[in-house]
Parts: C-alpha cells; structure tokens; sequence
C-alpha cells in the first residue's frame, strides 16, 4: 500500500489483499448469469470491492417477487427489464465499477465462446447448474460459480478444472531450521559465548541446545529434554520464550507437508502446463539437492536486544536470498529446457513463490454435478449434502414441469428424488434427513428469502475475489447454507 | 418471505400459524445498534425480510474508508451521520406501506430503560466491545429486574472472520459470558519499545506511546487529523532508521495507532444476514434457530458453524447471585447433605473439598455420615472462602454458605465426566479426581480456577498466577514428579469453542494413579491409563476442536507429540507456533484457537489429523461413559487415532 492509498476506500480491504489484490480487482471481468436477489447481493459486494467490470445476463422483466426480495430494483422499475435496473442501482455504489447488462438471451449466448472468453469468471445463478454452460467454461478454463437459494437454503459449487495457489496467507511459513544450520548461522551461533546468551532471540538457544543434545547422544533431544538443558541457562525473557517454543527441536526442517509432497509427485507436461508447475519442478529439484526447501527468510519476532535480533534476521535473509537465486537460475533452466518463453517467469512471482514455497495448495475441480460417494454413510456433512441433492431434484421437476415444484408436489418430488439416487446405484436406503430437506424446500415453492441470499451472496462475492486476487484459499469445491441450523458444510465433488 | 410465512414446514414449531408469523412480523419493533459495515446491511435486511418497525442508533459519522462496504452511503456523504443517511436511504429505496425507520445520531448510552423496553427484539452490529458490554448488562438488568426479556442478536466481523451470537438475558449466556473468548490486545513490552525495539510495530509504538507525549506534550495525537499521523510516521521512520528496522510505512503507521481491523463488504454481508435470519425465524417462529453462537471463517475455504454454548457460572453479569445457607453447628454430613441437596435441587451430588471426597451418593457406604460437617472441612472454622464442590446435573450456580465457605456447583461438561468415573468406569482415587478436576478448570477456563486447584490433595500450587491464567502444579507425593504446565491459556467451554490467548503449553508426564498397588509390568498400562486420564480430558477437549477443525478444514500442523520417555508413557505437548490463529470479533478482538494435531506415535507414525477428529464426530453422539471406556485402554486409545 502506498502513501495516497492510506484511509482510501480500499484502505480496509487493501491490508488483507495488498495493493497487487486491489490491482488485480480492478483489471478483472465477471459475468453474471441472472439478476435474482443471490445474483445482485452477490454482485454489490464485488462493486463495492472494486472489480473493474461486470456484466449482467439477464432477459426478465422486474416481477413482484423482485421487489420484493431484492434491494437492487425499485417499484418504479415493475415491468422494466430486470437487468438494466439492477446494474444502474449496482453501478452508483462504487464509480471505479462499471457494471452492465446484456439483454441477448442466456441460450443464444451458449454458442458463442468469444463472448464467454472476456471473463475471469462467471457466475450462474440460475437453479440449473447448465451443464453446456460448464463444458463450455471449462474448455475455456474460465472459473464457473453456480449459486442458487431458495428458501432457508442455499448451494455454491465451483467448476475449474485447476486452481493453482501460491499466497495463500498461511501463518504457517515461519521455518527456523533449528535441526538444518548453514555455515553463517553456525557460525553466529558459534559466535554467541556465555557473556551474549541473555541478549540473543532464543531461536539460538534452541540451535545451541539441539546440536550439544546431539553431539552427546546421537539423536535429537525430545521437547522434555530441551526444556531441561534450557532451563540451566537462567531464567532471561528469552530463555522462557525458548521453554516454550522448545517443542520446535522435534521439528524436522526437511519433513514436507502431505500436501506439498503429494504436490511434488504429480506429473504435468512441463511444455505446456502454467508457469506455476516449472516453480513446482524447480522446487523438487531444489528439495532433491538440499534436503529442504528453499528458506522463506521470514523470522518471528523473539525477546532479544535490536543488534542481535537484526543480525539474525540478516542471516536469514540473506540464505533466503542465496536460495532464491539458486531457485530462480533452476527455474529458467528449466524453462528453457521446456521451450517457454523466459518471461513466462516474473521475478516478483519468483519471489512469491519461495515466500510461500511450504504452503502451496493446489485444488483440482471436476465437472460433475454429482458424486457418488456423496451419500455415503460415512460422509461428515450429510444434511448439507441432502440440501444440494435438494436442489437438483427440484431443478429436475422444474425441467419437467416448467414450474417450481409445491408442496402439493411431494409424492412426485420424492419419488424423483429415489429414482434419480437409483441412477447412481448408490442408494442403500433413502438418506436419513432428505425427506425433511425436501420438504423445506417445496414450502418455499422457488421463492428466494432475501438474508438467505445476501449471506449466499456474500460467500460467493468472497470465493470470487479469492479466484481474481489469486489470494487466500478457495473452498473446494461445493458448499449448502442451512439457514435452520445456521451452517454451512462444504465438501469436494471429485 | 410471504410464501414461506403462509405454511408451516418440517422445523416449524408445531403451534405455528401463517397469521401469528405475519402478524408478529407486522407488529414487532426492532432496535438495529450501528449503522456501519454491518448496521447497513442488518437494515436493509430487515426491511426485505417484512419488518414495518425498525429504529436505528449510530454515533459515528460517515467516513471515506467505510465506502468499501456500507453501500448505504456515497463519497458526498463523508461527514454525515451514518445513522441519518442510512435510515433515510433506506426507507426511500424499499418504501413500503407502513413502514418507518427511525435514525437516532447518539450514543446507545444516551437512551433509558423505558426507552429500551419498547423494543421486541435488537441486533446489534456495533464495533466496540464495550458498547456491547453496556447494552448487555442494560438488557440483563431490565430481564432481572423488571421480568422484561428482549432477546438480541450481536454480530462482529474482523477481515474474513466473524461472529454471531444469540441471546435472551438471562435465560441463555449473556455477552459477558462470552468475554473470556476475548483475548487480551497484542501490547508491546515498555522495555522493548525504549531500548531494544525489533519490528517496525515497536518504533511506531514507541513514537505514539512515548515520544509523541515527550515532544508534544500540549497536543493530545489524534489519528483522523492527516498532519498528526504524518509527524506520527516521521517519528516511527527515524527511531526505525535509528535501529536499521526496516518496514514502516504510512498504512502501517495508521494500522497502529489507530487499531485498524481489516473488513471487506462480503464478510459483513454474511454476518448482518445471518443475524438477520435468525431474527427472522426468532419474531415469525417459521423455523427453529441456530444454536447459541455461529462462527464464520472465510480465510481458508468457507466455514460456518453454530455451537451451543453455556452460560458461564461466573459470569460478573448474569450468573445467580450467591445465596446463603446456613450450616448450624453440629449439623452432621447426612443432615447437610440431605438439606442440600433438597434446598438446591440436586439429584445425584458429589461434594468434596481440598481434602477429597466429602460425599458421594453414588457410593452412600463409603462415607460416615455422623460426623459433624465442619470436622470433615479442615480449618472450616478459622479460614474464609474454602470451597465444597458439588457436582451435579443441575444448573451451574455458586452458593455462599454462612461460614464462609462457597459450593461451587461445576457446570454440566465436567459433570458427565465425573459422573461416568464415579460410575467404576475406572477404579476411583482421590488424586486422579483431583486432576481430572484440576484440567478441567483450567480447560473450562474458569476464573476460579484457584477454587478447583483447592480440590487437589495431593498437589501445590507452585506457582499460581491466575490473572494470567499461568499455573503450575506440582505432585508431591508421587515418586516422579508430576508438573502440569497450562501456561497463559484460556479454553472456554462450549464442546467445540476453544481459545487460547498466548500459548498452550501443556506437558503431562507421570502417571498418578495406581502405581503403588500393581507391578511394574502392569505399571505401564496402569500408568498411562492414570495419565491417560488427564490426556483423555485434555484430548477430549482438543478433539472437540478438531471436530470443527475438521470441519473447517483447517487442516493445519499444529504439532502434539507423544514421547516415550523413562519410566511413564506419554506427554502431550503442543506448540504455538503451528497453531492456527483466528480472531473473530469486530474491535473486539475475539479471538479463536484451532488447530490439528498431528499426533504421532512412538514409532512416530504419522496419523491423520482428520481421523482424529472424524471420530470424535463420530463419538460426540455417544453418551460419554463410552468414550472414557475407550481410552482407558491402549487399544482403544489406537482405534481412536487410527
């Protein structure tokens, strides 16, 4: 963030997503398909955030049950197209946000990838999940959002066939490498004698201690035995500090995460994959050399004096800068080996990237609608899954029907239900709990409730600028709201 | 709305009738407190939910950082009362028959009992913890006092984080309940700030808290005047370069002094909509509510859960007043127990003091009943505020006997525990009651843990800091010792909420149990289960996290480790830094702990964190005998792992 950003009206979120977030919101396009209630609360929070262009899909006129649910629409506009009068409402919360309305139908749309290609990401809003709309995107690897409400209920589910995450704000990243010394923190630790001991942060008493338990034994101290050695060396703040940070001798600085190593192993054709795969490749090569990663050079904070505490810190730095380098040359070799243009590689995403090398996620989508093991008996988030099944029944007999389904309709909506949870051969028994969920959802007969909506709305507009900002970790990759119990369950379609 | 109202569904409260939904949601008048990143959106909601009456109280004005996300206002209102432009928007956008928005630019402070009883229902989006802290004990008195329950619902946001909480004064837990959930502000040490300062937060610190009154000693600093922070972030820059810190800058400069919480419009939307649905659901009775208090986490995935909460027996607002009761002289253990036990309702009471077991109805033939009661209670005639405990399943509340000595009935978490080993589950023993009491009032985060610790026979207090929640307790009379570290830790209850301030640092070692009467071969066993069991309570509060963590998928390190050490079979240690932190309240700094453990074997095997929790989900639904059957074995320890 800047000087004249300080206080501006991004000032608040800026210091989650930084100035480069804010940069990227700005650039970005999103369409949404509908100007629902769902749709418009979840469209506000991205003009309000920022994102430099939206584009409403929508053919409807405004209805009664518009005005009634949605804050975007006024009575004067009843009759008028809907879509207009929701981005000319959406369009005055913020000036940095144009949002417009394409009146051409949805359907006609579907044939025309140009159009589809303009976004970073769209958002269906309509019951139907539209499975041309999601063979469509994702061809055109553009992220897909279907979001839908009705009643107490609502659904989210992403389709994007890869989503590669580098900052991903994991507090997890600070490595000290108690158990992994390099030649200059040896020998500043070397360099501390019993005279500077009350003075320097306490990560070197761990090294200290680690390597004398090692010499004298040949393994590493547990956390217990550490704790004893370290208590002989006085009772300074940095001495208590390191009581308790004694556990991190147990730590094996060359151990990866299950998610990393898992990471590591995958095979990706490196002449055609993203640029983030050739870092990944560079880091497996980095980690085959070295036995650790490449050092993220960040230190916590440790009760200390300013000089020693600056030292350490430049020591650190300065490995995490010597890695960087080595990092970085793998990384163009590697590039070039794979005929990819050597700008493909910027230097700050490189720099990012190391940062960030320990925490990597990467989640892969699926085109399914539906999974099989969903109902399982074992799966956690059973009452969240019957509100998404739910859901698709009710899209089924809207299909059939073209009409929401009533209670009126609940033989007819339950016997739908069975047959198509016989389609997957799945069903055992009729899953404990869908009847109710069917249930509450036919009283609502298709109808929305607006706080439904603007928390759907708002968990949507959040997951979005995750996918634009490329921060944070995305939900992975279908979630319900259960506006009874006030909770949402999320799990993964594979 | 209208057709949701018009017919009853499957969680319908069975007396449920479209007109009592339509009407109350007429008729009903609701007091929104803010109108800022929440206030907007809550009314906004409420008018699109069909509430007619609706009355606002904000004291702040409108300022250029709110227009991210109060979409109420526009770059021309900057300066305007938020109360006054957000009512008036409001009402000209969703004009409605009937309906009116009443803006109020003032404290909630300036308002009166009267003022307050008119309102059926308030939700409340305010950002200061002590705002909240007024307007609960205002409603908690008009309950008490005056029988006049108006239920509240309270939202706060932090960044991607935030809270809903429902409560009706003093039938479910009140705000203050919730304090211990609040964390103590990140402050800077004097010292590091005067003479070894490290990160740019310490010079800019340093600047406000002691430079600034050195230098300007005439000018009070104000941080909406840009001048004040610009010589503010001057200053910081030079002590920085003074100590070659690098990493002040002007936002960070402003994020200091003046405590900015980061919020972003989708967060705020989620939780004015919930508090909303729930108001909602809570006027018309067209569904049931959630559970106590929600929590959302948008930072990693999307996580939103709702948790039944207790009311804190301590509770400074609306916990019950202490009661007399009198224990006259001579009256024996069988006539107290009987009188208590009839004056306080309870069913199956255990009481026991600081020298163990009192009396347990469960085991009548255990205990000489004839005695006097003040024999049993060593220096009940000359010492203050020793406690009796009573366990119970009776409702938490603390009785003050006219001697001075207090009854502390523990709450119902501690209760099935206790119940379940007294039923035999495991062969009782004073000292193993005693830890499993002395974890749990440490777990329970209870302010009187030192009343709990008195219940310890054979243990002292080594070092018992309470205002920082340190503790150290010490076995004695064991061969080994036997050192419980809780440091700097508060664990409210609540089966799934847990925080922890600083640091939770916990090392269980010796077994306590048994050792004496089995051999040495039989010694292990015997011993991890005597430790076990204090691990069986702590894990069982840990796991109760990872049921959430799992859900939440905070599927993060968080390292516990199971060491092999000499004579005795495990310690639990935990470490901070791979803990996940999560603050979830507005201004408030709520802040949560959660965590995965990754508990590994002797043979260090690693076992998946999500097991872990995936089984406690499973067990949650067992009554609880049956989990502490289970890790009173090794077997069962492993199935619970594996």
């Amino acid at each position: 963030m800047n000087d004249n950003e300080v206080n501006s009206k991004y000032d608040r979120q800026m210091r989650l997503w930084s100035s480069a977030g804010q940069k990227r919101l700005a650039g970005s396009a999103v369409c949404v398909i509908e100007a629902n209630a769902v749709a418009c609360e979840t469209v506000k929070n991205l003009v309000l955030a920022g994102v430099g262009r939206i584009v409403l899909v929508d053919s409807e006129r405004v209805s009664e049950e518009d005005l009634a649910t949605n804050f975007f629409v006024v009575a004067e506009d009843t009759d008028k197209l809907r879509g207009e009068c929701a981005a000319k409402h959406l369009g005055e919360l913020n000036p940095d946000s144009a949002v417009l309305h394409e009146k051409t139908l949805f359907e006609s749309l579907l044939t025309d990838p140009s159009f589809w290609s303009q976004f970073d990401c769209v958002v269906n809003c309509r019951l139907d999940p539209c499975v041309c709309l999601i063979d469509l995107l994702w061809d055109l690897s553009v992220p897909l959002l279907h979001v839908h409400s009705i009643g107490l209920y609502s659904l989210v589910r992403l389709y994007c066939e890869e989503r590669t995450m580098v900052e991903t704000h994991s507090s997890r990243a600070d490595d000290l490498r108690i158990d992994a010394v390099w030649d200059e923190l040896q020998e500043y630790v070397d360099s501390v004698d019993e005279a500077r001991l009350a003075q320097v942060p306490y990560c070197v008493l761990l090294i200290k201690v680690y390597q004398k338990f090692m010499r004298e034994h040949g393994r590493r101290p547990s956390t217990k035995e550490a704790r004893q050695r370290l208590a002989q060396l006085g009772d300074g703040e940095n001495v208590e500090e390191a009581i308790k940070k004694a556990a991190l001798v147990t730590k094996r600085s060359s151990e990866l995460s299950e998610e990393l190593a898992k990471l590591m192993q995958e095979k990706v054709d490196l002449s055609t994959a993203s640029s983030f795969w050739i870092l990944v490749e560079a880091l497996k090569q980095f980690y085959k050399k070295h036995g650790v990663l490449p050092l993220s050079g960040s230190l916590p904070d440790m009760a200390s004096n300013t000089e020693e505490y600056l030292k350490l810190q430049g020591i650190y730095r300065a490995k995490h800068e010597t890695d960087k380098e080595e990092f970085t040359k793998l990384a163009l070799q590697l590039s070039s080996q794979h005929n990819r243009a050597a700008d493909q590689i910027a230097q700050s995403g490189i720099e990012l990237f190391v940062k960030n090398c320990s925490v990597l996620e990467v989640h892969r989508g699926s085109k399914k609608v539906w999974s099989s093991d969903m109902l399982s008996e074992s799966n956690p988030v059973l009452q969240n899954t019957n509100i998404y099944f739910g859901f698709l029944a009710l899209n089924t007999f809207y299909k059939e029907h073209k009409r929401h389904a009533a209670q009126k309709d609940q033989s007819e909506v339950r016997a739908l239900a069975i047959s198509e949870l016989c389609r997957w051969e799945t069903l055992k028994s009729f899953p404990d709990g869908l009847e109710l969920v069917l249930d509450e959802l036919l009283r609502a007969e298709g109808t929305a409730l607006h706080n439904v909506c603007a928390l759907t709305g708002g968990i949507a507009s959040q997951e979005i600028i995750k996918i634009l900002t490329n921060q944070y970790v995305s939900f992975d990759n279908c979630l319900t709201f259960d506006g009874v119990r006030g909770q949402t369950g999320s799990w993964k379609i594979e | 709305m209208a057709t949701i109202l018009s017919r009853a569904g499957p969680f319908t409260d069975p007396d449920y009738t479209p007109e009592f939904g339509l009407k109350s949601l007429a008729t009903s008048k609701v007091l929104v407190l803010g109108a800022g990143g929440l206030g907007c959106e809550i009314l906004k909601n409420l008018v699109l939910s069909g509430f007619r009456h609706i009355e606002c109280i904000d004291m702040d004005t409108i300022e250029t950082s709110n227009l991210n996300r109060q979409f109420l206002f526009r770059s021309a209102d900057v300066g305007k009362s938020k109360a006054i432009v957000a009512c008036e928007f409001v009402s000209k956008r969703l004009a409605r028959q009937g309906l009116t928005i009443l803006p109020h630019f003032c404290k909630i402070q300036d308002f009166d009992d009267d003022f307050y009883s008119q309102f059926s229902i308030i939700v409340c989006g305010l950002d200061s913890i002590e705002a909240r802290r007024w307007i609960n004990e205002k409603l908690v008195s008009l309950a008490a006092t005056m029988g006049h329950i108006i239920p509240w619902i309270d939202g706060g946001t932090e960044g991607f984080q935030g809270s809903v909480k429902l409560m009706i004064p003093t039938i479910t837990a009140c705000f203050e309940c919730y304090m211990k959930l609040v964390p103590v502000q990140t402050t800077y040490p004097l010292c590091t700030l005067a003479s070894t300062p490290r990160l740019p937060e310490h010079c800019i610190e340093w600047a406000h808290e002691l430079e600034w009154p050195k230098r300007y000693s005439d000018v009070d600093f104000d941080p909406d005047i840009p001048e004040h922070v610009d010589l503010m972030y001057q200053l910081a820059k030079e002590r920085a370069s003074q100590f070659g810190i690098e990493g002040v800058t002007k936002a960070k400069t402003l994020g200091v002094v003046k405590n900015i919480i980061p919020a972003i419009a989708s967060t705020n939307a989620v939780i004015a909509a919930a508090c909303c649905n729930e108001c909602f659901k809570f006027v018309t009775s067209c569904a049931e509510n959630m559970r106590d208090s929600m929590y959302y986490n948008g930072e990693t995935g999307v996580v939103c859960v709702s948790d039944p909460y207790d009311k804190a027996a301590d509770c400074a607002v609306c916990a019950s007043l202490p009661q007399e009761y009198v224990i006259e002289e001579g009256c024996t253990l069988a006539q107290f127990v009987a009188g208590a036990t009839q004056n306080f309702g309870l069913q199956q009471p255990l009481f026991f003091t600081a020298e163990g077991d009192l009396y347990n109805s469960k085991k009548p033939d255990a205990f000489v009943t004839d005695i006097p009661v003040v024999k049993l209670i060593p220096f009940a005639d000359r010492v203050a505020n020793l406690q009796i405990n009573i366990v119970d399943s009776s409702r938490p509340s603390t009785l003050k006997l006219s001697n001075g000595l207090y009854l502390t009935v523990l709450r119902e978490v501690v209760l099935c525990l206790v119940d379940l080993w007294l039923d035999g589950v495991r062969a009782s023993s004073p000292v193993g009651w005693a830890d499993l009491t002395v974890d749990l009032g440490e777990l329970e985060g209870l302010q009187k843990s030192q009343g709990l610790l008195n219940v310890s026979t054979n243990r002292q207090i080594v070092d018992g800091d309470l205002s920082q929640n340190t503790l150290r307790v010490n076995q004695e009379n064991t061969s080994k010792g036997n050192t419980l570290l809780l440091n700097q830790n508060t664990i409210v209850s609540g089966e799934s909420v847990v925080s922890i301030s600083k640091q939770w640092d916990v090392d269980l070692a010796q077994s306590t149990v048994g050792t004496c009467n089995i051999g040495p071969s039989q010694q292990r066993v015997f011993g991890i289960g005597g430790s076990k069991q204090d691990l069986a309570v702590l894990v069982s509060k840990l796991l109760g996290c990872l049921g959430v963590g799992n859900d939440l998928g905070w599927a993060d390190e968080g390292e516990s480790q199971w060491d092999e050490c000499e004579q005795h079979p495990l310690a639990l240690e935990l470490f901070k830094g791979d803990f996940l932190e999560h603050t979830v309240d507005d201004g408030g700094l709520l802040e949560g702990w959660s965590w995965l453990l990754n508990l590994s074997d002797h043979d260090e095997s690693k076992l998946s964190c999500k097991n872990v929790s995936r089984s406690w989900k499973k067990f949650q639904d067992v009554p609880h005998p049956f989990i502490l059957t289970l890790w009173g074995t090794e077997l069962a320890r492993k199935s619970l792992l594996t």
